[in-house]
């Protein structure tokens, strides 16, 4: 038998081929050509310059993988590593879990005002991240800073100190600005997960008598796989990336131990001129990060395959 | 009864609290606008402000480069958002639409590997390419890479739009002999509004906020775009506090005033892009 849009289909094929396929890839030039001159060059040029000496603008020497072991035996690496992990703690893990907690308990259920929340809770993810570092320092700041104002309130000025100028802290307060900045996008993504389980499942467990521990484990978690996997390369890919960079630029400029690995490669490449050296540095990160991606992603699909 | 009044009464003082935690930072940001130092020092950062001047946002504008920094970011931004839209109206068709070899590979290598890297992972070669170009300085050394991410990022957008529309609309159109071209233009993207409002208003706010490749790229001071210069601003006036918050508020306010305009769409946007 024939499908039913048999005539259709013909007649768009010959038309099809009448027009070509050049006209398809004429259509892809301008997105595939700038993506591919200003992205994809650039990325790939990167794992090609992490194997010269190179100041920028004199020649380049080819050193094959000594600036891989030079970078394995850096202390400034490990310790921008060490603060990179300590933003993971902040910036991903701890939205997660306290998204996780929040949503479980917010969604089910009609809200009124959904939909101002939803605005509210979402404002830090369409303010420059600068704009972000830029009032957290004044609300960490030591004399006329918001934090020290309302500790002197609740009469325990003893304990406020300079947040970000002072290594026991720094790292803590900067991370602590992730959290915060991304709490409301964890919570919104979840809720809307969880909306999307059928409430039968919880209906048919309360009748075996599940409590809500339980149906949280074996219900809600299980199926949120996928927006965890989400939550997980989103927030990992920015404290890898772009975020931690403008928050840490924006508050300490990297002093006191803050500094991320994506700030001490740019410091390489532009301060002090090692451009081939801050390129492995890169490459550690594009790699760290594809690791972490996958891993993600791979746990997340896995609900589509059970 | 009295069980369930109290579970939804907690409900909302946490949804409640969370919302205030989240705006609060931005409420101390716009009152401390209105505020001198002094005032800020005198009676403390919690204090309201006790009248309402516009002069720290003149100082901060027309003394302090604020108004260059502007007209960058709309230099920057317009060109950016106007481009890359069409340039992804065309891809999407293209992509979804049309039938070629190496399709999957444009989609999967070329156009969804354009939307995954992060700026920080091209920043080294791109000084090189643009100093090459001889474009440092020059504002479209920052456009030209940020165009080319947008215009991926709505191609998925607007693409999985395509996707939806019945496959009889582009018959009917064909057996009426219109071309392609006719086609995307007149057919497909007045349909497509929705997806080109998301994609271009997510598109904007990224843009605007851009700082890692302006900050590479762009060293002279007049032509900073506004998240570098507020960075440039701060490092400066390190103890003032209202002119601080009074650049911060200006870089701020565009993406938070297009965001509320159009909040469920960018909400779904956002949700639905990161799902996808």
């Amino acid at each position: 038998m024939l499908p039913p849009f048999w005539g259709c289909d013909v007649s768009r094929r010959a038309h099809f081929r009448r027009q070509g396929v050049f006209l398809s890839y004429l259509f892809l030039a301008p997105t595939v050509v700038s993506t591919v001159v200003f992205v994809i060059y650039p990325f790939l040029a990167n794992f090609f310059y992490s194997t010269v000496q190179w100041d920028g603008f004199g020649p380049k020497i080819f050193v094959g993988l000594r600036n891989f072991v030079l970078l394995f035996q850096d202390e400034r690496f490990w310790s921008a590593f060490g603060a990179n992990f300590i933003y993971f703690v902040f910036v991903t893990a701890l939205p997660l879990f306290l998204g996780l907690v929040v949503a479980s308990i917010i969604a089910r259920g009609q809200l009124a005002g959904t939909r101002f929340f939803q605005s509210a809770y979402f404002i830090p993810q369409v303010v420059a991240a600068i704009a972000l570092g830029t009032i957290f320092r004044w609300i960490y700041a030591p004399l006329f800073g918001v934090l020290h104002q309302v500790l002197k309130i609740a009469g325990l000025e003893r304990m406020s100190r300079p947040w970000l100028g002072a290594p026991e802290t720094a790292v803590t307060a900067v991370g602590l600005i992730g959290t915060w900045a991304w709490l409301g996008f964890c919570i919104i993504i979840f809720v809307a997960g969880i909306q999307k389980i059928d409430q039968a499942l919880y209906e048919a467990a309360i009748l075996d008598g599940a409590n809500s521990l339980q149906q949280f484990f074996h219900i809600t978690l299980p199926d949120l796989r996928f927006e965890i996997a989400v939550v997980l390369v989103m927030t990992t890919v920015q404290c890898l990336g772009s975020f931690a960079f403008a928050i840490v630029s924006s508050t300490t400029g990297g002093a006191y131990g803050t500094r991320p690995v994506a700030l001490y490669a740019y410091q390489l490449a532009f301060v002090e001129s090692k451009v081939g050296y801050a390129s492995a540095v890169v490459v550690v990160l594009t790699v760290l990060m594809f690791a972490i991606a996958a891993i993600s992603l791979f746990l997340g699909e896995r609900r589509f395959g059970e | 009864m009295k069980a369930q009044g109290v579970v939804l009464a907690t409900r909302y003082v946490l949804v409640t609290l969370i919302a205030l935690l989240v705006i609060l930072p931005f409420a101390l940001m716009f009152m401390a606008t209105f505020r001198e130092h002094t005032d800020i020092i005198r009676r403390g950062p919690l204090a309201l402000p006790q009248h309402f001047s516009v002069d720290n946002f003149r100082k901060v504008l027309f003394q302090h480069h604020f108004d260059r920094y502007y007209l960058n970011s709309i230099l920057i931004t317009v060109p950016v958002v106007g481009g890359s839209l069409v340039f992804a109206l065309m891809s999407a068709f293209a992509l979804s639409v049309m039938d070629f070899p190496l399709k999957r590979f444009f989609l999967l290598g070329v156009v969804s590997f354009g939307v995954m890297i992060p700026e920080v992972f091209i920043m080294i070669p791109l000084f090189q390419l643009m100093h090459g170009l001889g474009l440092v300085n020059n504002l479209l050394s920052v456009i030209l890479p940020s165009l080319a991410m947008s215009a991926c990022f709505s191609t998925l957008v607007i693409r999985s739009f395509f996707m939806g529309l019945p496959r009889e609309l582009l018959d009917s159109a064909m057996v009426d002999g219109a071309t392609f071209w006719e086609i995307l233009w007149k057919i497909y993207t007045p349909l497509a509004i929705p997806a080109i409002v998301t994609s271009g208003a997510l598109t904007a706010v990224w843009t605007w906020n851009t700082y890692i490749t302006p900050l590479v790229l762009i060293h002279d001071p007049l032509k900073m775009p506004l998240p570098l210069g507020l960075a440039l601003f701060q490092g400066q006036y390190v103890a003032n506090v209202p002119l601080i918050m009074t650049g911060a508020t200006l870089t701020a306010l565009p993406p938070i005033v297009v965001y509320l305009l159009l909040q469920p769409r960018v909400v779904l946007g956002i949700t639905q892009g990161a799902l996808k």
